[in-house]
């Protein structure tokens, strides 16, 4: 008798095994791995981890579907997404090349669950850096994938690989990558998807991926160029049906002006705050807050402020507006990020902060 | 027969006789030619034009003259070249070609064009010849300002050589002209995937940018209409709530705003209007003693009537000074075609909604008339 049960089960799970025994194998690790002592358990053997990964590729399309959802629920765990990185195949290769492959296969079934695992491997920080050492050489091709949104000709749509560049997006290299040309800026491919109707994942994505930059000031001048056009693509999820007066209308961007009557603000309330926190990054500098009030970001923030229920969203949105409604001499300083608050300021204004959202809801 | 007897007649003739007719033919003939001589040869090409010559002669001739006329020796040679019996399809695309061509160069873009498309009708099998005629003919109509020609035979060259980098541009360059930015953009982009250029990068973001606008002026007339109309529907709703009679509708529904509109000569842009949900209606005032009216727009239907006339008095032509509030009757001509009576102090709506009363021409019209006087009398009386 062996120690660990799942020991015997190792065999079943062998490619050439009876397919029965296969199928109720994968279909019993499956059930395992939805809770998170079962994942534990599966974490402890890495015999069974190097199966069920072989098992992505079986000829019968439930074992082999079965097998990545499996993947998909292992890779949501921090500790299993440390496993899953010291896995090597045969041919010396990372389980992140493994589905970089996957997904770059227009054949392939289930391509879906495969971009799942990829945004769950892609999210812990602490191994962030060593993702993007196996992503860098194929970033150019999984934009190019993305971006085309019949790839797949298996009917997978891959939306899940915008969170993936959104969690990649934490390393200064790739918003290095995202921001140069080479020979296209990647960032103007994947702008569009914050404004893409069809999935809330690839515009939360698209839109986190665009909130990570705005984290970095170097990237500001960038962002707020005027070719790039972002704030098209950040205030329009903020906008509605609204009328704005003649003048103000004039100082939007030219691609929000005018909205037609069916025009509604995006349904997603992360979405939204991750909008407004950019909006609120985007204050930092003079220079960007002088763009964001010549480009009527005020007149949007006020007509949304309107409408929105969500108190944190309200909070953060009149943080912004507060930057913005003053002129620059009342700010008083160049780069908010520069300025020091005591800690006994910060505790009180967290406390401002609660009391407010208290009070709202 | 006949043949022995002239045989016998030409053998008569002796050989010092013929001798003496030789002599005297060559005689005739240095004769002739002195006389030729006298005259001289100015038949040639002088000296000084002989380029201007050369020029006009079939074989050498560069141009076709002006008249268009060919002789007839230049026609054949142009036959020669264009015969579809002596040429194969490709020599054929190739001649119309070059003649095209040579059109082109000299800025002849209109004989060029008919030179590509007669090259074209050839329908040569060589997709070169074919993307090259059809790029060309493009160039021809883009400097003939047909952009949407430009258009359509660029792209009609890509189709027979897709990587056929000019035709790329000035499809794009001919769309943008023709004001069709999703095509240029299209071909922007296209072209951008291979090559780096900034003129077409420029192109594509003044592409983006014009695309921007027109479609933004496209939204604003949308929503410009849609709010015009939806005050219009506001205004007239808010009329036959009020239960105000107009003339010339029958029923609720017959109520538009052409009907609403000041019939007076120049004031049709003094239509009712709501502003903060009150009417304000135009409202025309008659002085039948001198013949005279005064025409007030907007007036609020919240305001006594009186105050419009308070604004008014005194007039500069009431001489006698006979027009005061306090000193005047107001009344209108009901649809019985009978006077009625106001009391100017009611505020205008009441009297819009009054017995009898009906809104002619979209205006309100009153009577101003002196209380108590001959011009009141007789005003009173013509209606009876």
């Amino acid at each position: 008798m062996a120690n660990d049960p799942l020991d015997e089960m190792v065999q079943f799970l062998q490619p050439e095994a009876r397919i029965d025994l296969k199928h109720i194998s994968i279909d019993h690790l499956l059930g395992l791995s939805g809770s998170e002592d079962g994942i534990q358990t599966l974490l402890k053997n890495k015999k069974i981890i190097e199966s069920i990964i072989e098992l992505r590729n079986d000829k019968v399309r439930e074992i082999a579907k079965n097998a990545l959802f499996l993947l998909v629920n292992l890779s949501a765990n921090a500790k299993g997404v440390s496993e899953l990185l010291k896995y090597k195949t045969y041919n010396n290769k990372n389980v992140i090349e493994i589905f970089i492959g996957y997904v770059m296969d227009q054949e392939k079934q289930d391509a879906d669950a495969v971009c799942m695992i990829l945004s769950n491997m892609t999210r812990p920080e602490n191994s962030v850096e060593l993702c993007v050492d196996y992503f860098m050489p194929h970033l150019n091709d999984l934009l190019n994938i993305f971006v085309n949104t019949n790839y797949n000709k298996k009917g997978s749509k891959l939306h899940y690989l915008s969170p993936m560049f959104s969690n990649l997006s934490c390393s200064p290299r790739i918003r290095k990558w995202l921001t140069e040309e080479n020979p296209h800026v990647p960032l103007l491919k994947l702008l569009p998807f914050c404004n893409y109707e069809e999935s809330v994942i690839r515009r939360g994505g698209a839109i986190g991926t665009v909130r990570n930059l705005s984290f970095d000031t170097d990237y500001h001048e960038f962002l707020l160029r005027n070719d790039i056009d972002l704030l098209t693509y950040l205030l329009l999820p903020l906008m509605g049906n609204e009328e704005y007066p003649d003048d103000e209308m004039d100082k939007l961007p030219i691609a929000l002006q005018y909205l037609p009557k069916e025009k509604k603000r995006d349904a997603d309330v992360d979405i939204r705050k991750m909008i407004i926190e950019t909006l609120n990054k985007l204050c930092a500098k003079r220079k960007s807050r002088e763009i964001l009030r010549d480009n009527g970001v005020y007149y949007v923030l006020r007509e949304y402020h309107k409408w929105e229920k969500d108190p944190n969203a309200l909070l953060a949105c009149e943080n912004v507006v507060d930057i913005l409604i003053q002129k620059e001499d009342e700010v008083g300083a160049d780069d908010l990020t520069t300025i020091e608050v005591p800690d006994d300021m910060k505790e009180k204004f967290h406390k401002m902060d609660e009391e407010y959202i208290n009070s709202v809801q | 027969m006949s043949d022995t007897v002239e045989s016998s007649k030409k053998a008569s003739m002796t050989d010092e006789e013929r001798l003496a007719l030789c002599q005297k033919l060559d005689k005739e003939l240095d004769e002739f030619i002195d006389s030729l001589e006298k005259k001289g040869y100015d038949d040639g090409w002088p000296e000084d034009r002989w380029e201007e010559e050369m020029d006009k002669h079939p074989f050498f001739m560069k141009t076709v003259p002006e008249n268009g006329e060919l002789s007839p020796l230049a026609e054949g040679l142009a036959k020669l070249k264009y015969d579809p019996e002596e040429n194969t399809p490709l020599e054929l695309a190739n001649n119309y070609k070059e003649d095209g061509n040579f059109n082109f160069k000299h800025k002849n873009y209109r004989l060029a064009v008919l030179g590509y498309t007669e090259g074209i009708k050839v329908r040569c099998d060589n997709a070169e010849v074919n993307a090259s005629l059809y790029n060309n003919r493009a160039a021809a109509h883009w400097f003939l300002k047909n952009y949407r020609s430009a258009l359509y035979d660029s792209e009609k060259a890509l189709t027979f050589d897709p990587g056929h980098n000019k035709a790329r541009i000035r499809a794009a360059k001919a769309a943008f002209e023709g004001k069709k930015y999703d095509t240029c953009i299209e071909h922007c982009q296209k072209f951008l995937e291979n090559n780096t250029d900034k003129e077409v990068s420029e192109l594509l973001n003044k592409a983006k940018r014009s695309k921007m606008l027109k479609e933004r002026d496209e939204r604003k007339k949308n929503r410009t209409e849609i709010k015009k109309n939806e005050e219009k529907d506001e205004l007239i709703k808010t009329i036959i709530q009020r239960g105000i009679k107009i003339s010339k509708c029958d029923d609720e529904d017959d109520i538009d705003l052409s009907k609403l509109e000041p019939t007076l000569p120049g004031a049709h842009d003094a239509i009712v209007y709501l502003e903060n949900d009150i009417l304000m209606w135009p409202i025309l005032l008659l002085y039948p003693e001198y013949q005279l009216t005064d025409f007030i727009r907007g007036c609020p239907e919240n305001a006594p009537l009186i105050k419009q006339l308070e604004q008014l008095f005194p007039a500069p032509w009431d001489e006698e000074n006979k027009y005061k509030c306090s000193t005047i009757n107001v009344y209108f001509e009901g649809y019985d075609k009978m006077p009625h009576i106001v009391d100017p102090n009611k505020n205008l709506g009441e009297i819009l909604v009054s017995r009898y009363f009906e809104l002619k021409g979209g205006t309100a019209a009153f009577f101003i008339l002196p209380r108590g006087s001959r011009v009141e009398r007789n005003y009173i009386e013509s209606h009876i």
